[in-house]
């Protein structure tokens, strides 16, 4: 080896922070070559220490600390380790008894001197076999966490009467539960769906004996704590015909007595199992068909509710403490999807019942490739426009145009009284737009600014137009409040069809809020042209929202294995046959648009055996949790899942398969298997929300109380809800005080859908915020509003 | 065993000093008072090499959900060992050790891997580079910092351990070695494959940037 070679060695091998020799460096100063190398190995090592290593997260020490503090959990003996032991010592023991007459002395010597070693070895074996790691997770569920004692709701559990919307109409409805698990928990189902036959006893006043589709909005299911037979409905008669009499519970101090019965039930080890495990009094559905998308970014429920709490900073503050689930999943190395699943435990003993998760993540990278940008431009004329708004909307039309990638339609409408479209689709070409512009007022009829902004949703909205990259974008010297609530409805239903409507202010001195309201009905931005060149940073931002999306027309397949039954998809439904050719309709449309736009082969229109979920978008850097109960047989294979999608990132057709396999054993929970219960907890929790933000709209505030502390007790038990445990404190404190201010009702149902899906857009733009950049520049001129 | 006045400058921790006349205690020295029984030991032991454990967890890719667990795992395991006596080496080296053991433990444990493929990938991997239009906008250091976990991922674990526990965490060869339980050559010859491999996907990266430039 020449000295080159041997130098080059020591530099690839080279590590820790010690000099290199002189000799080296001699060399180095001498040969070009090595120093080349030398460059590129300080750029690697460079590079690798860039790599970003996540912070410690705060509580982890103490939590390390108190988990080293626990004594180590000592498992049942095994019993096969029991078993050789014995049949090891009979057998040596036989074996020695019978040999050793018939042995020399020396021989005596070395059978004794090898028997006893191998017994201290199978003793040895017996004992260390007798420690595992993981605790044993049976059917008395998860370890209960150490939680500071909850206080018992004081009035809320006392109501147990439920009239329909508030209303006193007669129509009182109570269900008694008779259900393994919940049996002294108060829930609250929403609707007949959560009504499973032969699992209730419909209880009713003798005002209406029939339960008519529709005649209960939500149903409260309270196991024993009753006492409301004072006003002689007829309903203790019913009950006593059913062999349980409740008479005298009525009175103060017995419900104060059952409130006590229950705070004991719910401290000590009864409580309810988290996931549930019970196996009898369940109904299956048929593991086949299209299931409910459940996905969606972008709701513009969630824009609606983030705007309305923009007046009450502590209500909203109170809903952005709820975090989505998350399961920890990577985004994908390549590609802009990755799939996981996994359950809720690692094996499984016989028929059980099981949480599996399949989990879905984008890629943290936007899309590289989106699709056409359907653009309508409105240009606000209703006054003549200064010398300076001409110019901006000169420069906002350019950077469209230059912005633009092939396929992309620009068209712009004026409004005003020399209104109509100025550009059609299509035709906006470089040169043509001064000609245009000079044309601004040139109209041959009115236009209102609100018929300008229809014209223009309705010209880049239908069939065709690809989710989320359809726009229209107003441009106006300013709006009154009459026009943004003119404008508002008509942005909102674009919204909901696929449109986005955002709004730019040709100068600084537009009111902001009403700029604001119009781009949050319309799922838009608003921004601030203080200046020509800002323009290309107003399109920009506008290309990116379109640029979120890295996949599309995502197609979950999940089949079952034989012996695994599926109780339900939790917080979806089958759909029925319209529902499910709509879906695959939208999904054929997106697919041969992909094709024409992008080249993506099409590879869709056939149905697939088995769960099928279709996700018209999926956008970059979030995941998505598809929840399943099974019940499954016993250990082995349960389920393949397998996901398609049309890749905005690599711009092609992407693909990605999981199985989901069990041993067999007792149940273990490792970290993966935490995931999912933390999942299945944040389900429920997010359920409760939402029906406590009902309750509270339809006044029940103590009843909303009582179904924020039933889950608090069901998720205390839980370790790493936490959080979630102080959320429901904090509204049940915020409801006593404010007795449900329809603020309060807001901040719930926008906290349940943050926990189930989150709200990505709005999750961004917290990250966003939260580490405070000091800076000397002037406020940024793009604001979204998502 | 080592003697007291050497220990007493055997360090690498991570623990902030702060103002400059409190001198952090030396690793061993809070090992032998958590072993005499002084609680408040182990706690400032984790504070010392929370970082660096959780930090080669990561780099090591370790997914992020198991992280915590798994850091958790290697001080139970850390506390476990103890009781049982003091390492003879240094402090260091022994416990990333452990982190090496439970992260190796994690990735054979994983029992179901997500197959990923993305079909119409046609063409080199440069041309693949090229189509692809992510690098033109993110700032360039953290940009750097991502492509560069994304060549260290597809490393072979053994190879990822060397160079980031010899690069990335600054160890000599021969605590490496001792941390991997491997023969110091068999360390080299790691650390020479995983650099070649990553100098090999910069100079490719290189030329993908000459060429998008020259456009």
């Amino acid at each position: 080896m020449s000295d080159h070679d041997a130098i080059a060695e020591l530099l690839l091998e080279h590590a820790g922070d010690a000099p290199l020799s002189d000799e080296v460096r001699a060399h180095l100063e001498s040969c070009a070559e090595c120093r080349a190398l030398a460059d590129t190995i300080g750029e690697v090592d460079a590079g690798v220490r860039s790599m970003i290593a996540p912070p410690l997260p705060g509580d982890l020490i103490a939590r390390t600390l108190e988990r080293v503090a626990e004594p180590p959990v000592k498992a049942p003996p095994s019993v096969l380790a029991l078993l050789l032991g014995l049949i090891s010592a009979l057998l040596g023991g036989l074996w020695t008894m019978l040999a050793f007459p018939f042995r020399t002395p020396r021989a005596r010597a070395w059978t004794f001197g090898v028997t006893v070693p191998a017994l201290a070895v199978v003793g040895l074996a017996f004992v260390s076999v007798s420690f595992v790691a993981y605790a044993p997770v049976g059917d008395a569920g998860p370890v209960p966490r150490v939680l500071p004692p909850l206080e018992p709701p004081e009035p809320e559990v006392e109501e147990v009467r439920e009239g329909r919307d508030g209303a006193d109409d007669g129509v009182e409805t109570r269900v008694e539960v008779n259900r393994p698990g919940y049996s002294e928990a108060v829930v609250l189902a929403d609707g007949r769906d959560a009504l499973q036959p032969g699992a209730h006893t419909i209880v009713l006043t003798p005002d209406d004996q029939t339960v008519r589709e529709g005649d209960f909005h939500t149903v409260l299911e309270r196991a024993t704590v009753n006492g409301t037979d004072d006003d002689g409905d007829g309903t203790s008669e019913q009950r006593r015909h059913e062999g349980r009499d409740d008479r005298g519970r009525n009175s103060e101090a017995d419900r104060r007595g059952e409130l006590s019965d229950l705070e004991q039930l719910t401290r000590s080890n009864d409580l309810p199992v988290l996931p549930p495990t019970e196996l009898e009094g369940l109904t299956f559905q048929e593991p086949r068909g299209y299931w409910a998308n459940t996905y969606v970014p972008g709701d513009p429920i969630l824009r609606t509710l983030r705007r309305r709490l923009a007046d009450t900073p502590a209500a909203r503050a109170l809903a952005e403490r709820a975090e989505p689930i998350d399961l920890g999943l990577d985004p994908p190395r390549e590609g802009a999807l990755s799939l996981s699943v996994r359950a809720d435990r690692a094996s499984v003993e016989g028929r059980s019942r099981l949480i599996v998760a399949v989990g879905l993540r984008g890629a943290a990278v936007r899309g590289g490739r989106r699709a056409t940008l359907a653009t309508a431009v409105v240009v606000d004329a209703r006054r003549p426009l200064d010398e300076s708004s001409r110019a901006r909307v000169r420069e906002l039309l350019s950077a469209l145009s230059r912005g633009r990638e092939g396929g992309d339609r620009i068209s712009v409408i004026v409004a005003g009284p020399h209104g109509g479209v100025l550009v059609p689709p299509g035709e906006l070409r470089f040169g043509e737009l001064s000609v245009a512009l000079d044309r601004l007022e040139s109209g041959a009829s009115a236009l209102a600014l609100d018929a300008a902004v229809r014209a223009a949703i309705e010209s880049v909205g239908g069939e065709d137009a690809p989710l989320g990259s359809a726009l229209v974008l107003l441009a106006t010297p300013g709006l009154e409040d009459a026009d943004a609530r003119a404008i508002e409805p008509l942005a909102h239903a674009g919204a909901l069809g696929g449109v986005a409507t955002s709004a730019v202010a040709l100068n600084g001195a537009v009111d902001l809020e009403v700029l604001g309201r119009v781009a949050l009905a319309g799922q838009g931005r608003r921004a601030v042209l203080a200046s020509p060149d800002d323009a290309d940073r107003v399109v920009a931002g506008e290309v990116e929202a379109a640029s979120r999306t890295v996949a599309r027309a995502a197609r979950l397949n999940i089949r079952l294995a034989a012996g695994a039954s599926l109780v339900g998809v939790l917080g979806s439904h089958r759909l029925d046959a319209v529902d499910a050719s709509r879906v695959r309709e939208a999904e054929s449309a997106i697919d041969r648009q992909l094709a024409r736009e992008l080249g993506i082969a099409s590879d869709r229109g056939e149905d697939e055996d088995g769960i099928q979920i279709v996700i018209p978008a999926f956008l970059a850097n979030d995941q998505h949790v598809v929840l399943l109960d099974l019940v499954v047989e016993g250990p082995g294979a349960i389920a393949d899942v397998s996901l398609r999608w049309k890749d905005l990132v690599r711009a092609g057709n992407g693909s990605a398969s999981d199985r989901l396999t069990l041993g067999e054993g007792g149940a273990r929970r490792g970290p993966r298997e935490r995931a999912v219960v933390l999942a299945y907890a944040a389900h429920e929790l997010a359920e409760a929300l939402r029906e406590s933000a009902e309750l509270v709209r339809a006044g029940h505030s103590s009843t909303a109380r009582g179904r924020l502390w039933a889950v608090q007790q069901r998720i205390a038990s839980v370790e790493g809800m936490a959080d979630d445990v102080a959320l429901c404190e904090a509204y049940r404190a915020a409801l006593g005080e404010g007795e449900g201010s329809p603020a309060i009702a807001d901040s719930l149902a926008y906290a349940s859908a943050r926990r189930i899906q989150g709200d990505p857009l709005a999750l961004e733009v917290e990250r966003r915020a939260r580490p405070a950049r000091p800076s000397a520049d002037p406020p940024a001129m793009m604001d979204t509003v998502r | 065993m080592e003697s007291s006045a050497a220990l007493a400058t055997e360090g690498g921790g991570e623990l902030d000093a702060g103002a400059s006349n409190v001198v952090p205690l030396s690793d061993r020295v809070l090992l032998e008072r958590h072993v005499r029984g002084d609680k408040a030991a182990f706690g400032e032991l984790m504070k010392m090499y929370g970082s660096t454990v959780y930090g080669f967890l990561a780099r090591a890719g370790v997914p992020a959900g198991e992280r915590d667990d798994l850091f958790q795992e290697v001080f139970v395991k850390v506390h476990r060992a103890l009781s049982r006596g003091l390492p003879d080496g240094p402090v260091r080296p022994w416990l990333l050790a452990i982190a090496v053991n439970a992260a190796r433990d994690s990735f054979r444990k994983a029992r179901v891997r997500s197959i990923v493929r993305t079909e119409e990938r046609a063409g080199d991997d440069v041309a693949d580079e090229l189509r692809n239009p992510r690098p033109d906008r993110a700032a360039e250091a953290r940009e750097t910092a991502a492509w560069i976990e994304e060549e260290v991922a597809k490393l072979p674990l053994d190879q990822r351990e060397v160079l980031v526990l010899c690069v990335a965490e600054g160890m000599s060869l021969e605590d490496a070695a001792a941390a991997l339980h491997a023969p110091v050559n068999t360390v080299k010859t790691r650390l020479r494959r995983a650099r070649l491999f990553i100098a090999d996907a910069l100079e490719r990266r290189k030329l993908i940037v000459d060429r998008e430039g020259s456009r």
